[in-house]
């Protein structure tokens, strides 16, 4: 048996390109024969996959074809087609940002997500499984006409976030904290679901009122460079030119710096399919402080602090209660832990191998 | 329940926020002011007016380009650029919002004259189904009768 997988876009260090990687470690463990297929590709990882174009599209009842949702992508009308010809396909769902937050900094970006869930209707009649990585997703996907879908986390290995990180930034950002003050981090595209605004306009109130030191990074390369922009118009507005620190490209490493300085980890994102980062900052003993949208309350859980309001005096002082009670902290520390030990990559592997077994077992009685 | 079971009370709320006020008067103003004008309108994005809404905001151009730069030889750069071109771009510009703004008064109508039809045919719908019932009612009295 095959299972061939196909993603849109394979770059390195992306959560879906990762999550494609470690499905094809599982299958071929299982003993799958299995490849990747991409529309379009970072050039490092050229070797690992190749064009779906080249993917033989002559329907083979031995081959399952997945197709990881998330953007709009020509392979979906290719699937179509090769699915109506009798070629079994699963579709595995990572979300599909709604049109509405780019529709005014970004228009064709908008047009493109609007496009891509419009692809994903026309393909779920023709899906045989569907599966999807939170149960936010999930709902979603049955929304858009998908049926019984199955919920399966992100495989992510949480080991490689152990290793060391970048010597030079850790030991600039440990001098910047030896001064003192706390450090708020975000890490995520700046893009306007993920609302980098009202987190800088709750570290603007949370620095005048507790902490005049405290610093921010926002950590993530620009999906709109248009809300870029407005975000750093908004950082001069606020007088916060010295405090708040934008990095868009930086390499793991760094990032593993970044998570080790940080005593705060604030998402006030809007819109997220699974959210990797919170994740991340749990698994490195990170206290996270989210608002409860999406699947961010899915993620989180009881592991961190859910507010259900983002008014910056709210989160200004939800974050100094966390920061400055201790015992708080180390609960939350310890229990953000626990919840990213529940996403282990052996955990999430063996889940993912179960839901196709149970799936070609169903097949296989029919 | 997972959602946080002690947020901040609202005694400690107005507490901070008088004494925000008195260390940095109209602060919080400024701050809940920023955020508000970054953030996206609850309109479905399936909505017509929501998207015309989008056009309406495009059809300004921003003729303040940004010149904040990571190094210090960029921001001068950017600015110099900026100060060059200025006139090329304020006539270029000028010229793109008004055709933004008639495009976006076009759709306004069109959106209106749509919702409008809509209304008209939803009261159509109702008049053939009040109408059919009564055929159909018509339809099964006794001969003789109606």
């Amino acid at each position: 048996m095959r299972i061939d997988q196909l993603v849109p876009s394979f770059a390195r260090h992306d959560a879906i390109s990762n999550h494609v990687l470690q499905v094809r470690r599982v299958l071929r463990d299982a003993g799958f024969q299995s490849d990747i297929w991409f529309e379009m590709v970072d050039d490092r990882l050229n070797g690992e996959a190749r064009s779906y174009l080249e993917c033989p599209p002559t329907p083979d009842r031995d081959r399952l074809l997945v197709y990881h949702a998330s953007t709009q992508s020509p392979m979906a009308a290719w699937l179509e087609d090769v699915a109506t010809a009798g070629q079994p396909v699963a579709s595995d769902y990572h979300n599909v940002t709604p049109s509405r937050y780019f529709a005014r900094w970004e228009p064709p970006a908008a047009r493109s997500m609007y496009q891509a869930r419009r692809e994903l209707v026309r393909l779920a009649p023709h899906t045989a499984l569907a599966v999807a990585d939170s149960a936010y997703n999930a709902a979603e996907f049955d929304e858009l006409g998908y049926r019984n879908t199955a919920v399966c986390p992100l495989l992510v290995d949480l080991d490689e976030y152990h290793a060391p990180p970048d010597a030079k930034t850790l030991e600039r950002l440990r001098r910047q904290r030896d001064v003192g003050g706390h450090h708020w981090l975000f890490v995520g595209r700046v893009a306007p679901n993920k609302c980098q605004h009202d987190v800088i306009a709750a570290f603007a109130v949370y620095r005048r009122l507790f902490d005049a030191r405290a610093r921010l990074t926002l950590v993530g390369g620009p999906t709109s460079p248009h809300y870029l922009w407005a975000l750093e118009e908004m950082i001069t507005e606020l007088e916060l030119a010295d405090s708040v620190e934008m990095r868009e490209r930086v390499p793991f490493s760094e990032l593993l710096a970044y998570f080790g300085v940080a005593d705060l980890f604030v998402c006030l994102s809007e819109h997220e399919g699974f959210c990797v980062p919170i994740l991340e900052a749990m698994e490195l003993g990170v206290p996270v402080l989210a608002y409860a949208a999406a699947a961010v309350t899915d993620t989180v859980k009881e592991a961190g602090v859910l507010l259900t309001d983002k008014d910056p005096l709210v989160v200004a002082c939800a974050a100094d209660d966390l920061l400055t009670d201790h015992d708080r902290r180390a609960t939350l520390v310890d229990l953000g832990r626990r919840r990213a030990a529940g996403f282990a990559l052996e955990n999430t592997s063996r889940q993912f191998l179960q839901t196709l077994n149970g799936w070609l077992a169903t097949r296989s009685e029919t | 329940m997972s959602i946080d079971a002690t947020p901040p009370s609202t005694v400690r709320l107005i507490a901070a926020e008088e004494r925000l006020s008195a260390v940095a008067p109209g602060y919080l103003f400024r701050a809940r002011q920023a955020a508000r004008r970054l953030a996206v309108s609850d309109l479905a994005s399936t909505d017509a007016r929501a998207a015309l809404a989008a056009v309406d905001e495009l059809a300004v151009i921003d003729l303040n380009v940004p010149t904040r730069s990571q190094m210090r030889v960029g921001r001068i750069v950017k600015v110099a650029v900026k100060r060059l071109v200025g006139w090329y771009l304020g006539y270029f510009g000028r010229q793109v919002s008004s055709l933004g703004q008639a495009v976006s008064h076009l759709g306004a109508i069109l959106v209106d004259r749509t919702e409008q039809l809509e209304a008209g045919a939803s009261d159509l719908e109702a008049e053939v189904a009040r109408l059919s019932a009564r055929v159909e009612r018509l339809e099964h009295l006794p001969p003789g009768r109606g």
